[in-house]
């Protein structure tokens, strides 16, 4: 079981090598700094604010930059780019791009403001478009809008609300004014609501007109200018094209730029990991010519700590670790079981008294989500899909894990799929009976086994045994738990006592209830060893009955502990029986995938029918992949948190976050 | 009339189990499906990078339709209305109809028992998605009883004689 064994470690130096020992800490990424606490006097903690601040603003410039790049020249990424690794450079690199970087950092301001000249334009643009829209209805008019009339008449120009026509107007005003004559009045141009009207009058009546004018509600056009309304729109389309043009140029300048990308990328790294560095300083205690660094480490790699930092000033020695310490945790497996990890650490780190659950876990995890899945075509592409990402993007850290974790569940799938019997379901027998003629009965894919969909009582038993090693498992990672921490009254009372009384009474009724689900004879046990069970299962009972109380004093509250813990038996009936999810789950797939394959064989054989299967299966696998692996999943996470966790496991344990360079593009390679 | 249902009567009797089993579950997962989805989407309205964490959340309660569906086809396949099985009699149709229930009743109210845990776990992905394993679980914790419907449902059709 692979938890790591942690150092607590102190590391003084002098100030005069605090950057390179604090940046070769930092490269190295072993070591997790605890916050300096219970300072005395004469030692004091540093205010790195102001440089984290200056920190923190260019990064956000640099952030901005790259996003406004990602959406005027797209990169080219595939669509696993969010798995591939980072790329390594070595120090030369490292150099040069530093330099390159401090020449570039203005271009990335220089982005952000071409970004927001853009928007402006594209505001001015939006403003003059509505400048447009408003002439529309005026483009009829062909006078200046400003008109004010000639030597001998006066001329309104304005909007009236709702619909008129000009004969409409001309009855109004003889009705309203019967004194005006010597006038004329033309609509120019009509909105949803509105009339554009032109007016003229003779100067005696202009009076009487703009009376009658204002009693219909006019109010002035929206735009009043020196030119006509044709003049005027023509105007402004050509400042509308002019807008576009610049931001069209702007755009061209951004895009010149899109090479810069890769090294505001690797600024945005670089800066992190001076902002990393400067929090880091905040946690250490200073005196006037020190500093002390307190910190954990996992105890293989502190040779190597200890000769680098020496090799830089720094003094390096051990801490006893205190008994209330939190020490944090962290996790190594093999390369085949680690794919558990990312499932282990969203339930729950182990603590100092847990061992890790991986190993045995993972295991089971690709155990039950191949039986769930137990298709052999979608195994194989799972293998396929995951290994491919393995190999071409060499992800890190989780990435690689849940690739892992799928590509080892897949592969049991498979194997799953050929002692059950389904590739893409049944599609092999539904092509060789459509397409070749080959009798219904006859079957080209035959289960090694037995077919769950045909026999869903024996899959049940099936899942339901399993179920009982996967507890029993936990059941024995819970001795060991308490084996090591010596607690042995709850090792024997709590582990062994509830093993024999769970594999007692399965042992005494298991052909019991395999008859009862009409495979009785599948296994017989001579009466002799039933008899032995019982007891076996009595002696167990009894021990919960009076030693899982402990430490209770008093006899008979251990007894009612006792008892309450023996009720806990129910717990174990229902997570054997919780494993039928599988069972479920292995149907789901088959019987949709089966039900896929009928829809897309409907068409008969031929090449029509050909197409339509090809269609109607491509279509109809994928959907069923998509739901059966969430499904998958979820429940065999399921079954590991609640029904196998709950047998042993505590958790809760912090998670070893090491100082170190947390870059998202790219790796730096350490030099020897 | 009776010799009409005598005659047709197993048959329409199981096809109704079937349409129930189908119709219910496939109720409920529609009306979860919806909560989470609304509940979903004002959580990616203020961070969209938490779609797919949340998709996977709006899906648990769907697979109650997927068991009600399951159930009728494996129905269908027994009753010969797909496949070529002979027609149930009166006595079968019935069973067939009983057989149908489980998955169809607790289908149906798991979904949307379902809905609303996963929809509070939305509300723990938006404020802590580091801890959206648990806000599954406790979605997933439902999903049991629909299961065990599922297959008193599945294995009764398939060994009623």
């Amino acid at each position: 079981m692979a938890k790591l064994n942690m150092l607590k470690i102190r590391v003084c130096a002098l100030r005069n090598d605090r950057k390179r020992v604090i940046e070769r800490m930092q490269r190295l990424g072993v070591v997790e700094i605890e916050p300096a606490k219970k300072l005395s006097e004469g030692v004091w903690q540093e205010d790195m604010s102001g440089e984290r601040d200056g920190f923190q603003s260019t990064l956000s410039a640099l952030q901005s930059a790259v996003s406004v790049l990602d959406y005027y020249a797209p990169a080219k990424d595939s669509m696993f780019s969010s798995y591939m690794g980072r790329k390594e450079i070595n120090g030369r690199e490292f150099e040069e791009m530093q330099q390159k970087g401090e020449r570039t950092l203005s271009s990335c301001y220089e982005i952000t403001r071409k970004k927001k000249q853009i928007e402006q334009l594209a505001a001015d643009k939006l403003r003059l478009q509505l400048r447009v829209d408003s002439l529309a209805p005026w483009l009829g008019l062909d006078v200046k809008m400003r008109i004010k009339g000639t030597k001998s008449t006066k001329a309104f120009v304005g909007v009236l609300p709702n619909i008129y026509t000009e004969e409409q107007l001309i009855l109004k005003a003889a009705e309203k004014h019967p004194d005006l004559t010597e006038f004329e009045i033309e609509v120019i141009g009509e909105t949803s609501d509105s009339t554009c009207i032109f007016a003229v009058a003779a100067n005696t009546q202009a009076d009487s007109m703009d009376s009658f004018l204002r009693s219909l509600g006019i109010t002035r056009p929206f735009e009043m200018s020196k030119k006509t309304p044709r003049e005027c729109s023509k105007e402004l389309r050509v400042r509308i094209e002019k807008c576009d043009r610049e931001i069209a140029d702007l755009e061209d300048e951004i895009r010149e730029m899109a090479e810069l990308r890769g090294i505001f990328k690797w600024q945005i790294d670089y800066y992190t990991m001076r902002l990393e560095k400067y929090e880091a300083i905040e946690k250490i205690a200073h005196t006037k010519n020190t500093f002390i660094i307190d910190g954990w480490i996992p105890e293989g790699e502190f040779p190597r700590l200890q000769t680098q930092l020496e090799e830089r000033g720094a003094f390096v020695e051990t801490l006893t670790i205190g008994k209330k310490e939190n020490v944090p945790v962290a996790v190594k497996n093999g390369p085949i079981t680690e794919g558990g990890e990312p499932i282990l650490e969203m339930y729950a780190m182990p603590t100092k008294r847990d061992i890790d659950p991986t190993p045995v876990m993972a295991i089971f995890y690709y155990l039950l989500f191949g039986l769930m899945l137990s298709d052999a075509a979608y195994g194989l592409m799972l293998v396929l899909a995951c290994g491919f990402v393995l190999l071409k993007f060499k992800p890190e850290g989780s990435n690689k894990k849940n690739m892992k974790l799928f590509m080892f569940s897949g592969a049991t799938a498979v194997v799953w799929g050929v002692l059950f019997g389904s590739f893409f379901g049944d599609l092999p027998n539904v092509i060789a009976h459509t397409f070749f003629g080959v009798p219904q009965d006859v079957l080209i894919l035959k289960p090694l086994w037995f077919d769950p969909i045909i026999e869903p009582t024996q899959m049940l038993i099936f899942s339901l045994a399993l179920g009982v090693i996967h507890i029993f498992a936990g059941m024995i990672l819970g001795l060991i738990t308490n084996l090591k921490n010596k607690n042995y009254t709850a090792m024997f009372a709590d582990n062994i006592a509830w093993m024999m009384v769970v594999g007692g009474l399965i042992v005494y009724g298991v052909d019991f209830i395999l008859d009862m689900f009409g495979m009785g004879g599948l296994v017989v046990i001579p009466p002799d060893i039933k008899n032995v069970a019982i007891i076996a299962a009595g002696v167990g009972a009894v021990t919960v009955l009076l030693f899982s109380g402990l430490p209770t004093k008093s006899f008979g509250k251990r007894i009612l502990k006792g008892a309450y813990s023996l009720y806990g038996i129910t717990s174990y009936l229902s997570d054997i029986l919780s494993y039928s999810r599988v069972l479920a789950l292995g149907l789901a797939t088959g019987v949709i995938s089966q039900v896929f394959n009928m829809i897309g064989t409907m068409f008969g054989g031929g090449a029509a029918g050909a197409i339509m299967l090809l269609i109607v299966g491509l279509l109809g696998h994928a959907l069923n992949i998509g739901i059966s692996l969430i499904g998958c999943y979820v429940h065999t996470c399921r079954l590991q948190y609640v029904e196998f966790f709950g047998r042993f496991y505590e958790g809760g344990g912090r998670p070893f976050s090491p100082f170190s360079v947390k870059s998202k593009s790219f790796k730096f390679k350490e030099e020897k | 009339m009776t010799e009409f249902f005598i005659q047709h009567g197993g048959i329409i009797i199981a096809l109704l189990g079937g349409a129930l089993s189908c119709l219910l579950p496939g109720m409920g997962s529609a009306k979860a499906v919806g909560l989470v989805g609304e509940a979903g989407a004002g959580v990616v309205t203020e961070d969209p990078s938490k779609f797919s964490k949340i998709l996977i959340l709006q899906l648990l309660p769907a697979t109650q339709g997927i068991y009600g569906l399951l159930t009728v086809f494996i129905l269908l396949s027994r009753i010969g209305i797909l496949g070529s099985n002979a027609a149930p009699d009166l006595r079968l149709g019935m069973l067939y109809f009983a057989a149908c229930l489980p998955i169809a009743l607790v289908g149906y109210f798991s979904a949307v028992a379902q809905g609303k845990a996963a929809v509070a776990g939305v509300g723990i992905v938006a404020k802590r998605p580091d801890q959206q394993a648990k806000a599954i679980m406790f979605a997933a914790m439902v999903e049991t009883y629909a299961i065990f419907a599922l297959l008193v449902s599945v294995l009764a059709i398939s060994s009623i004689k």
